[in-house]
């Protein structure tokens, strides 16, 4: 009874040293914990800004190779025509047969302009699409991230503060975990919604695709046309 | 003797090899790299036919469509940050506390 006595303050005393102890070890971690957190998050901004230069370099090659490659073939495209015209005029001998050659080239030579004003013309627009489109992806990036920073920032700061005034450590340590889980859960859902902004970009490749779509076709059309109307003038 | 032997089955162990890359190579399996997707565009010779003219230009405007790409490119592209993207919220570790 008497060594009860004795004891019970000195282990209370003891326990609340070990409390003290222990309540100063885990508020050192949290300041720690969220430096190391802070160096993470850098790591992994400098990556993602890296891999969006990576991606700007990438399509504005891909596109002035496309550019390139458009222009070369035009221009071997142009030649042949020459030819094919040339031949055509040797064979023309009747004025009927050169005043139809003539009609003909026109009607030809407009509907390929006609195309290919039409072609460049859709590319532009998807590429402004395309564009815009990433732009948007990447703000929506950016505002999730800052978001998630700001509330694990807060997180931390919170339980530092709670830490400081005497907070007990279990309610402290549950109420950051909390916190940086709806931090993560928040961001999570984020960016499950920045990733149906890739509709954006399925429009822009539809749209594309029906303007060369139209183009082609249009230009089989005059093309068809410009055949009957030389054959109907020379009575082929 | 054996050296003999050696020698003989050396050789025509290199000339089984020869014959079956040059059958790969000559059948159009083995391409070399590079000309993969770059070959040049196959231009219609002019005859003077109206019929052939008419169908060379629809052939230049197929082959231009074809050369454009479908846009899917860009797509891949644009998103190939995904990865980096959805993992930034790993930085941080609830588990640590």
């Amino acid at each position: 009874m008497i060594v009860s006595a004795v004891l019970a303050p000195i282990l209370i005393l003891a326990e609340n040293n070990d409390n003290n102890q222990g309540g100063k070890a885990f508020c050192q971690k949290i300041s720690e914990s969220s430096a190391k957190w802070v160096e993470r998050v850098l790591e992994r901004e400098t990556k993602i800004e890296a891999k969006r230069e990576e991606i700007n370099g990438k399509i504005e090659e891909r596109w002035t190779k496309q550019d390139q490659r458009l222009l070369e073939k035009r221009e071997k495209w142009d030649e042949n025509r020459t030819d094919h015209f040339a031949k055509l005029e040797e064979k023309a001998k009747t004025d009927a047969q050169k005043q139809a050659l003539v009609v003909f080239k026109e009607a030809a030579s407009g509907a390929i302009t006609a195309r290919r004003a039409a072609i460049n013309a859709a590319l532009e627009a998807f590429r402004q699409g395309v564009q815009q489109a990433k732009l948007s992806r990447q703000l929506e990036i950016d505002a999730a991230k800052l978001t998630f920073k700001n509330a694990v920032t807060a997180a931390f700061e919170t339980a530092k503060t709670n830490c400081a005034s005497g907070t007990s450590l279990a309610t402290v340590r549950q109420n950051l975990k909390d916190a940086l889980i709806a931090a993560k859960e928040k961001y999570r859902s984020d960016y499950q919604e920045i990733e149906t902004l890739q509709a954006a970009i399925d429009q822009q490749i539809e749209s594309r695709r029906t303007a060369i779509e139209k183009a082609i076709q249009d230009f089989k059309l005059a093309m068809e046309k410009a055949r009957n109307d030389f054959k109907a003038a020379t009575g082929q | 003797m054996i050296e003999k032997y050696k020698v003989i089955i050396f050789g025509l162990a290199a000339l089984g090899i020869g014959l079956i890359v040059y059958f790969l190579v000559s059948s159009g399996v083995f391409l070399p790299r590079n000309n993969v997707g770059n070959q040049e565009a196959y231009l219609p010779k002019a005859t003077g036919d109206i019929n052939e003219t008419v169908d060379a230009f629809i052939k230049e405007a197929s082959d231009e469509k074809a050369d454009l790409g479908s846009g899917e490119e860009e797509k891949a592209l644009i998103i190939s940050d995904s990865q980096e993207v959805s993992d930034f919220n790993q930085s941080a570790d609830e588990n640590d506390f």
